[in-house]
C-alpha cells in the first residue's frame, strides 16, 4: 500500500515580520540602510563590519495573534522567542575593516513545526506557522573607509529526512515477531544572502539587500514488510512529503537621510517573489496487499500567489545626554497579501497588513568605571493590521462555504545591546 | 573556546577577546570480523569566540562569556537507530553527526577560584501524522511534528590552591537527541498505524575531576571521568503497530545491561622556546558494551586506549594581530573481542539479549528445518576491534 502526502504551507521569515531587535522592530524594520553592528547580521550583512568592538545582541519578543475566521478565534499559536545577535568586527588598516556576525531568532517553544492542515479548511496559511521557526544567518562583510561595505551570508534552515525507515513483521519460532530500524536526517538547507551599504554623503546612506528563498521540506517514508505465510505478505508504506516555511527570494533597497544630526528617516521597499511558492497539496493512495481497498486520489489546483512589494517607513530622534542618550522611535509599513482569491477547493485566509510600530532605546553611553563599553537597552510595540475580508466560493465549480478572516496582531519586544 | 565543552570555569581565564576556527576529522579502522566499517561523518569545522563582559570597578575582567561550535558540512544531526542484531559499534556509530552549540559563561569568584556555566544545545524531531478519507473520497491529512530545543547543562568549578598546583571539577548533563513520529492511517475502514520512537547522538551524565602541575618547564594534568552509561536507553528503534491483518504488534526490543565507565587521562605540555608548545597525552576508558552478548545484540566495542600529540605555534602575528596555529593528532585504540552466541533449548525462555532462538521450528517431514536455524549476523561468533585515527587544526585570533 502507498500513501503518499505532498503538502505546503508558506511563510516569511519570523524577522521580516517582527524585527531583529527592538531597535528595528521600532521603525517598523526600515533598518536596510542604518543597520550596522549585531543587528545588521539580519537587515543588511554589510554592516557588520561598520561597527567599532565586538557587539552581542539579547532580545525578546511575544506577539498576541487575535486573529479570527468566520468570527471565531482563528487559534493561531502566539508568537515569542529570543533574538540573538553577534557581530565581531577586525580593523585590518586604516582604510579595510573585516566583519563577522550571526543572527539567531529562537521560538520559545519550538525550533520549527511542520503543519500540515487539509487546504480546503479555512485557515491563515501564512500566520499560522509562519512566525514559529528558529532563523539562523551568519554573515561576513568587508567595508572601506566606513563609506562603502559589501556583506554576505547565508540564511540557514534545515530539512527533516528519513533516509531509512523499515519495521519488518514475520514469524520466528512460530511467534509473531517485529524489529525495526532508523536513519532520520536533518540536512542543511541554505539560501544566499547579499547586502550591499554605502554612505554617499555625511547625511545619507543607503542599502541593498537580496535573499534566495527558502524551506523546510519534510520526508518520512515508514516501510512496513509483512511476511506472515498463509496469513499475509507484502508491504505498507506510509510516506509524508511537506513543505512548510517557505520563504520566498526578496530583493530590499534602503534610504536613511539625516535630516537634523539627531533625527534620521529612514524607507525601505521589498520585491517579495511569492510567484514561486510551490504547487499545493497532492495526495495518492495506491493500494496492495490483500485487503484491496481502492485508489484514493486528489489533485489541487496550483497556488498562483503573486509577487508583492513591502514598504517600511521609519523615524529616529536621539537625544544625547551627558552620560546617557535617548531615542524615540515610530514607523509604519504596509505588506500587501501574496494569497489570490480563494474561489476554489483551497480556503487559505489571509489579507493585506498595515503595521503601526512605535518604541524607545536608553543607551549608558558612558558610565566608566561601571561599564567601560555603551549598552543600548530598547523597547518595541507593534500593531499589524489583518484587513477583514470575505471569501466566496464558486459553488458551481467547487464545493465549500465563504469564509471570512481579519484580525489584529499585537507584538511587544524587548532586547539590549552589548559591546566588548 | 575548548573551555566552553571541558570546563566552563576556564572561560574566566581566557582573558581578551579571541576568534578561533578550525577544522577536524577522524578515519576509522575499526573491524568487524574482516571487514573494515566507516565513521558516517567524519569531519567538520570548529568555531569558538570568547571576550570578557564590559565591566569596570569590581567586575572588570571577572565574566567572561564564551561560544564553542562544531558545524558539520551538510547536516544539522542524523539519528540512526538499528535492528537489534545488526553488528555495529555504538561508541563510534551514531554519537557524533550532530551540529554542536555550546554557549557558556566563566567568572572569577577570587583570583585563585573560578566557576562556570554552559548549554549543550540541539534539536530533535516529534510529531504526528493523521490521514483518512475526507467527504470527497481524497485523503485529508493533518501533520504536526515539531522541531523541539534540547538544552542541557554543563557546570564546571576550577581552585588553585597553590601557584603551581590547579584543580577542577566539571559536570556534564546526559544528553540525547529526540525522534518520535506517529502515524495514524485509516484507507476502506483499515487501520495503518505505527508510532516510533528512537533517541541518537547520545552522551552519559558525566562527572570529571582533573588536576594539574604548573611549572615553568612543563604543565602536566591529569583528569579521572565517571560516565553513566547505564541509563542509556539503546540504539534501537521502539515501535508499535498495527496493520491490516496482523493486528496490534510492538516491536521486540532486547534488555541491554550497558556498563557504567571510568576513564583516566594524563597530558603534558611544554613550551619549546617563547614560539612553540609542545603536547603530549595517554588516555584509558573502560567500555560501556557489555562483553558478553550471546544474545540477538552485535554492538561492537572494547576498552580504549587513546594516545595523543600537538603542538601550537604562538604569537605569530598576523596584521598586528596576535594568532596562535594548534594541531593534534590522536589514536584511539580499540581492544579486540570476541563475542558467541548462545542458542536457548527447545522450551527454554528469556529476554533476546540472552540468547538466540531457533527461527523455524522444526518438522518431522522437513529435514531442512532440524536443528538451528540462525539469521543473526554475529552467529556463532563475531570479532571486533581496531583504530580511530583523529587530527584537527585550530587557528586563534586575538581580536
Amino acid at each position: 500500500m502507498l500513501l503518499a502526502l505532498t503538502a505546503t504551507t508558506a511563510a516569511a521569515d519570523p524577522l521580516d515580520e517582527f524585527g531583529f531587535g527592538s531597535g528595528a522592530a521600532g521603525v517598523a524594520g526600515a533598518r536596510t540602510a542604518t543597520a550596522r553592528g549585531a543587528e545588521a547580521a539580519h537587515h543588511n550583512p554589510a554592516g557588520v563590519a561598520l561597527g567599532v568592538h565586538p557587539e552581542l545582541l539579547l532580545g525578546w519578543g511575544y506577539g498576541a495573534m487575535q486573529l479570527e475566521i468566520n468570527g471565531r478565534d482563528a487559534r493561531v499559536l502566539d508568537v515569542r522567542g529570543t533574538s540573538i545577535g553577534l557581530a565581531v568586527p577586525f580593523t585590518l588598516d586604516d582604510d579595510w575593516t573585516l566583519g563577522t556576525g550571526i543572527a539567531l531568532y529562537l521560538p520559545d517553544q519550538f525550533l520549527a513545526r511542520l503543519q500540515l492542515i487539509p487546504s480546503n479548511e479555512p485557515h491563515f496559511v501564512l500566520l499560522d506557522n509562519d512566525p514559529h521557526r528558529a532563523v539562523v544567518e551568519p554573515v561576513a562583510a568587508v567595508a572601506y573607509r566606513g563609506k562603502v561595505a559589501l556583506g554576505a551570508g547565508a540564511s540557514v534552515l534545515a530539512n527533516a529526512r528519513s533516509n531509512k525507515i523499515l519495521f519488518d513483521v514475520g514469524i520466528v519460532g512460530g511467534e509473531k515477531v517485529g524489529a525495526a530500524e532508523l536513519d532520520v536526517e536533518l540536512p542543511v538547507r541554505l539560501a544566499p544572502l547579499v547586502g550591499l551599504w554605502a554612505q554617499p554623503h555625511p547625511r545619507v546612506r543607503a542599502g541593498l539587500t537580496y535573499r534566495g528563498k527558502l524551506a523546510l521540506d519534510l520526508a518520512l517514508d515508514i516501510l512496513a514488510n509483512v511476511q506472515i505465510a498463509g496469513v499475509v505478505t507484502g508491504d505498507v508504506l506510509v510516506s509524508l512529503r511537506a513543505s512548510n516555511y517557505f520563504t520566498p527570494a526578496r530583493v530590499s533597497g534602503g534610504v536613511a537621510i539625516d535630516v537634523l544630526p539627531d533625527l534620521t528617516l529612514a524607507a525601505d521597499v521589498t520585491v517579495n517573489r511569492w510567484s514561486t511558492y510551490p504547487a499545493a497539496a497532492d495526495l495518492a493512495v495506491l493500494i496492495a496487499l490483500d485487503i484491496a481497498p481502492p485508489l484514493v486520489s486528489s489533485t489541487v489546483p496550483p497556488s498562483a500567489f503573486t509577487d508583492t512589494v513591502d514598504g517600511e517607513l521609519g523615524i529616529e530622534y536621539r537625544n544625547r545626554g551627558r552620560r546617557t542618550d535617548v531615542t524615540v522611535r515610530a514607523g509604519g509599513a504596509w505588506r500587501p497579501s501574496p494569497v489570490p482569491p480563494q474561489v476554489g477547493l483551497t480556503s487559505w485566509a489571509d489579507g493585506d497588513r498595515l503595521v503601526l510600530t512605535a518604541g524607545g532605546g536608553l543607551t549608558l553611553a558612558d558610565w566608566a568605571p561601571i561599564l567601560t563599553r555603551p549598552i543600548d537597552f530598547d523597547l518595541a510595540l507593534q500593531w499589524h493590521h489583518v484587513a477583514h475580508q470575505l471569501t466566496q466560493k464558486q459553488i458551481d465549480t467547487f464545493p465549500g462555504e465563504a469564509f471570512s478572516s481579519g484580525g489584529n496582531i499585537f507584538h511587544a519586544g524587548l532586547s539590549a545591546t552589548v559591546r566588548f | 573556546m575548548a573551555a566552553s565543552l571541558v570546563n566552563p570555569a576556564g572561560l574566566a581565564r581566557s582573558g581578551g577577546k579571541r576568534l578561533t576556527l578550525g577544522a577536524q576529522g577522524a578515519f576509522s579502522n575499526l573491524h568487524i570480523n574482516d571487514r573494515r566499517t566507516d565513521l558516517s561523518e567524519p569531519a567538520g569545522g570548529v568555531f569558538g569566540l570568547t571576550a570578557p563582559a564590559p565591566l569596570g570597578g569590581a567586575l572588570a575582567g571577572r565574566i567572561h562569556v564564551g561560544l564553542g561550535m562544531y558545524v558539520l558540512p551538510g547536516s544539522i544531526a542524523r539519528i540512526v537507530a538499528r535492528y537489534p542484531d545488526e553488528p555495529f559499534y555504538p561508541y563510534y556509530q551514531g554519537r557524533t553527526e550532530r551540529l554542536v552549540i555550546v554557549p557558556g559563561v566563566g567568572v572569577r569568584v577570587t583570583s585563585r577560584f573560578e566557576v562556570g556555566v554552559a548549554a549543550n544545545f540541539m534539536a530533535g524531531l516529534g510529531g504526528a501524522l493523521q490521514a483518512s478519507e475526507g467527504s470527497t473520497r481524497a485523503l485529508d491529512a493533518r501533520v504536526d511534528e515539531k522541531v523541539p530545543a534540547v538544552a542541557r547543562v554543563i557546570a564546571g568549578a576550577a581552585w588553585r590552591p597553590l601557584d603551581a598546583l590547579r584543580v577542577g571539577l566539571v559536570f556534564r548533563q546526559r544528553f540525547e537527541v529526540p525522534f518520535a513520529t506517529r502515524a495514524e492511517t485509516e484507507v476502506a475502514g483499515e487501520p495503518i498505524d505505527l508510532d516510533l520512537r528512537a533517541s541518537g547522538q547520545f552522551s552519559p551524565s558525566q562527572l570529571v575531576a582533573g588536576v594539574a602541575w604548573l611549572t615553568s618547564a612543563a604543565t602536566v594534568s591529569a583528569d579521572v571521568t565517571f560516565a553513566r552509561w547505564s541509563a542509556y536507553p539503546g540504539p534501537f528503534v521502539e515501535v508499535k503497530s498495527e496493520l491490516p491483518l496482523v493486528g496490534p504488534l510492538a516491536g521486540e526490543l532486547p534488555t541491554v545491561p550497558w556498563k557504567d565507565t571510568f576513564g583516566g587521562k594524563l597530558g603534558v605540555e611544554a613550551p619549546l622556546g617563547d614560539a612553540v608548545i609542545l603536547r603530549g597525552g595517554y588516555a584509558f576508558e573502560t567500555s560501556p558494551v557489555p562483553a558478553e552478548q550471546p544474545g540477538v545484540t552485535n554492538l561492537l566495542d572494547g576498552p580504549r586506549h587513546t594516545i595523543a600529540a600537538g603542538v601550537g605555534l604562538v604569537h605569530t602575528r598576523v596584521k598586528g594581530k596576535r594568532v596562535r596555529l594548534d594541531l593534534h593528532l590522536q589514536t584511539q585504540i580499540v581492544q579486540g573481542r570476541t563475542l558467541r552466541k548462545t542458542v536457548f533449548a527447545p522450551g527454554e525462555d528469556g529476554d533476546g539479549f540472552d540468547g538466540l532462538r531457533d527461527e523455524v521450528t522444526d518438522n518431522a517431514n522437513d529435514p531442512a528445518t532440524q536443528g538451528a536455524q540462525i539469521s543473526n549476523p554475529g552467529f556463532p561468533r563475531i570479532d571486533s576491534g581496531g583504530q580511530v585515527f583523529a587530527g584537527g587544526l585550530t587557528m586563534e585570533v586575538e581580536l
